[in-house]
């Protein structure tokens, strides 16, 4: 129960760290794109401490440790000390890369192999460099001194406690000031932190000796006593429960606990960019405070603690408005899904079986009763289908929240300037369509901007804007999800596909000659076909478009291409809205039941027998004054075709816009919702066939994969030929 | 009970031999059921069936035992067995009964005209030999 109990808060814990990971890219994005607004250094800066929080609860001390970092020069830009440049917004990013090493590592349990000391170096370095100078008070020169600490003795003493594993917090604790009894106050902190462990360090010194101090007689001058106290604790909790602890005594103002970084054995620690760095937290917090003094500075205590306090306070309303929606394991929601499917089976059966005993018992009430419950059942069941298949589905913005960083980084490398636009970020579809989708359109983008958007230089020659524009939009169409990526680039040369092609083999001149020039463009889909002259490294990597393609017939979708030269290329990716369960077309070959995906059907006509032409050997029909090529389906499956006794032969066209196939089937049987259902591993791949479904009357039927019957089509041509 | 402790297993004929499956493989036994073909899969593949909503795959072991197929008849059985995480049926043409053997010896080179390596041994009870398969050998391409 302990291991399954620390695994579901392992999971929960990364799937927070993915949520606030992503948040942080969205706002490191912004803040690169809008400049520094105080929502988005606030929605950063809740992102890290909230990190910070649920990484510290699962002592994962690597992230701990960056994001107080972050949190920290994060505050600093909050409170305006530090401005938002270039170099900040590369080491927020290459601070949310380390938290993704991290959680990655985390994930697969192999320990965590990333050094963090580099980053947090540099995020120090970045707080302290860039922090205005004239601000830098008085009393963090007194902290320094402290802290810097030549004294061997403590040294030692932080050392010899960081090696048995303790972690040294740099505590400071403002006091309010006006407080009365701030010695007294000091005492209880010290003894409120010297219960949680060992003290190193206080200042001012000899804090923990305030009793014999007292009983000595030795009385502090409490007009003297600064309201800034500092501590050096060595403990085994966390900074946040120390920071915790500290806030429950009254009159304390602020508390700030840094860790205390791991020295090198070797390294005296008062190298010139370490040292300060310890002491610039305390630099910044009561800097205004105490220089005023007073009232001003009293309001400028609690100025301090308002935006701490509003940090910590907005977390909760926002965790508030979230508490209306649960966290669902995907496994039960597949086994929902299942039910649900197997009720539309069964339901389907019942209204048979309640229509056949309509027909043979017409006048009886219990059957007329049989078939309005199963009736009211259907409508049941179908509203029940519909809010499952809704819970399945995802905004695709999960998805296309990846693309801004991956363009960004890709125009960086290549020297490219690119405008993303992105649309429909709000349009739905099933999750494990999301899922299978993700690599073709990466796929899809990396050519664009590789391949498609030329350099700024070239653009201006050709009187484009220098920016190039890659739009990537989604939208619902009917029952279809239709994706677009598109480019105002070079576009693509048919000749050049057409001349490639050729050298490759992959079409002979004759039929190179026949195609027109949107089939020509399609040309790039073929396994083995590549135009780019030189292989790059971000889309060079032996993964073709005809990849692209499979991927996204293997998902019961169409990919179309549309492109100009000079003025740049489209891809439009059609997909259904979920593959677990599709409207599909029930046909009957011979004896046997088959269904065509409604998705892949074009159109549905009847056509007397001798509109089939041969052509060259290859049957084709001419429908709507287009030629269209001819499949017997009875041949891809190797059933013999029946006897062409009937005047009109049912044909399904199927396809995209320019490669049509019309299927010739003995029997249209209509229209019904099916439950797609996997051959399972031992079936296997059979080529034209994507899975099965059980039918109202308990037969199973196999649903037809439309590339699979064009790939056959294909292959026994060029065997003809 | 002289069988206690000992492996049960089920006895199943196929054209004029027995066979034994390990009864810790069975998932069930069934009827013979409408099979939908598949077509252009492996020979050995005869189609699917729905079992109660599930979508099982059946093989004949006619085709690896090189015996021509035969129509199926009333005592015509699927045997359901897992094989790999997922369900798979053998068509047998009579299940037996339950038997456990007093004796297992390694299989010979060849048992009648199949190859040895389709056995984990042959067995044996009171009223002769029996050739026990080996489901992963069996199953596999």
């Amino acid at each position: 129960m302990d291991s399954s109990f620390a695994s579901e808060m392992a999971g929960l814990f990364l799937e927070e760290v993915e949520d606030q990971l992503h948040i942080m890219e969205q706002e490191i994005l912004r803040l690169e794109r809008d400049g520094a607004s105080d929502e988005t250094v606030q929605n950063l800066f809740r992102a890290a401490h909230t990190l910070k929080g649920s990484s510290a609860v699962m002592g994962f001390d690597e992230m701990k440790r960056l994001t107080h970092e972050m949190e920290h020069v994060l505050d600093q830009v909050r409170n305006r000390r530090l401005g938002v440049s270039t170099k900040l917004v590369d080491l927020l990013f290459q601070c949310l890369d380390h938290l993704r090493t991290l959680k990655e590592q985390f994930m697969a349990g192999s320990g965590i192999f990333v050094e963090i000391g580099a980053i947090v170096h540099e995020l120090r370095n970045y707080a302290f460099g860039s922090e205005d100078q004239p601000e830098r008070p008085k009393e963090a020169a007194i902290g320094e001194a402290v802290l810097c600490m030549e004294d061997p003795e403590t040294w030692a003493k932080v050392r010899n406690a960081q090696d048995q594993g303790f972690s040294v917090y740099d505590i400071q604790v403002r006091l309010v000031p006006d407080c009365p009894m701030k010695s007294v106050r000091a005492w209880m902190i010290g003894h409120r932190l010297r219960s949680l462990g060992e003290m190193l360090l206080t200042h001012p010194p000899g804090l923990e000796e305030l009793e014999d101090a007292e009983e000595n007689g030795t009385v502090f001058d409490e007009e003297s006593w600064p309201s800034e106290l500092r501590y050096l604790l060595a403990c085994q909790t966390t900074a946040l429960h120390v920071e915790e602890t500290l806030l429950t005594i009254s009159d304390v103002a602020g508390v700030r606990v840094t860790p205390f970084p791991v020295w090198q054995r070797e390294g005296a620690p008062v190298s010139a960019a370490a040292a300060p760095a310890v002491g610039a937290p305390a630099g910044a917090a009561p800097a205004d405070g105490s220089a005023a003094g007073g009232a001003s500075g009293a309001s400028a205590h609690e100025g301090t603690g308002a935006a701490n306090g509003g940090g910590a306070g907005a977390v909760p309303a926002a965790e508030k408005r979230k508490a209306r929606t649960i966290r669902v394991d995907v496994e039960r929601l597949e086994h929902l899904m299942n039910l649900v499917g197997e009720l539309v089976i069964d339901q389907t059966r019942i209204h048979q079986v309640g229509s056949v005993l309509h027909h043979l018992y017409a006048a009886d009430e219990t059957v007329d009763e049989l078939v309005q419950v199963s009736d009211h059942l259907a409508r049941v069941i179908g509203e029940l289908q519909e809010s499952v298949m809704k819970v399945r589905m995802l905004p695709i913005d999960q998805l296309f929240s990846r693309f801004p960083r991956m363009v960004r980084d890709l125009a960086q490398s290549l020297n490219k300037e690119i405008d993303l636009v992105i649309e429909g970020r709000e349009t739905e579809l099933d999750r494990t369509v999301i899922e299978e989708i993700g690599d073709p359109l990466i796929h899809l983008i990396r050519n664009a901007i590789d391949h498609g958007i030329e350099p700024a230089e070239e653009r201006k020659r050709k009187g484009k804007p220098a920016k190039g524009r890659l739009r990537i939009a989604a939208a619902h169409e009917e029952n279809q999800v239709v994706i677009t990526v598109e480019d105002d680039g070079a576009g693509i040369d048919v000749d050049k596909i057409k001349h490639s092609a050729l050298r490759k083999g992959l079409i002979s001149e004759e039929e190179l000659k026949k195609l027109s020039d949107p089939e020509a463009l399609r040309l790039i889909f073929l396994p083995g076909f590549s135009t780019a002259s030189s292989v790059t490294d971000i889309s060079g990597r032996g993964v073709g478009m005809d990849i692209v393609r499979a991927h996204i017939e293997k998902l019961s979708g169409v990919i179309d291409i549309d492109s100009r030269p000079g003025e740049g290329t489209r891809f439009t990716i059609k997909l259904p809205l979920t593959l677990a369960i599709i409207t599909g077309l029930l046909i009957r070959l011979s004896d046997r039941m088959f269904v065509v995906p409604m998705s892949s059907v074009m159109e549905i006509v009847r056509v007397p027998p001798e509109a089939i032409q041969t052509i060259k050997g290859d049957a084709v029909v001419v429908i709507r004054e287009q030629v269209v090529p001819v499949v017997w389906l009875h041949d891809v499956f190797r059933i013999p075709r029946m006897r062409e006794t009937k005047r009109q032969l049912p044909i399904i066209v199927v396809g995209t816009a320019d490669k049509r196939m019309a299927l010739v089937v003995d029997e249209l049987v209509g229209n019904q919702e099916i439950v797609v259902k996997s051959l399972g591993s031992y079936v296997g791949k059979i080529n034209g066939i994507s899975g099965a479904t059980i039918l109202g009357d308990g037969q199973v039927a196999l649903i037809l994969e439309v590339g699979g019957i064009g790939r056959w089509r294909e292959m026994r041509a060029g065997r003809a030929s | 009970m002289a069988s206690l402790g000992r492996e049960q297993y089920v006895e199943v004929v196929i054209g004029k031999e027995r066979y034994a499956l390990k009864i810790y493989d069975i998932h069930e036994i069934i009827k013979m059921q409408p099979v939908t073909e598949i077509p252009n899969s492996k020979p050995h593949v005869k189609g699917v069936i729905n079992l109660r909503g599930k979508i099982v795959p059946i093989v004949s072991l006619r085709h690896r035992f090189g015996l021509p197929e035969e129509p199926y008849t009333k005592s015509t059985r699927i045997v359901v067995v897992n094989h790999a995480d997922e369900m798979v049926g053998i068509v047998v043409d009579r299940v037996n009964r339950v038997v456990t053997f007093s004796d297992i010896q390694p299989p010979p080179e060849r048992v009648g005209s199949v190859h040895g390596s389709y056995f984990s041994g042959i067995g044996t009870t009171d009223d002769g030999l029996v050739s026990i398969l080996k489901l992963d050998q069996i199953l596999s391409e």
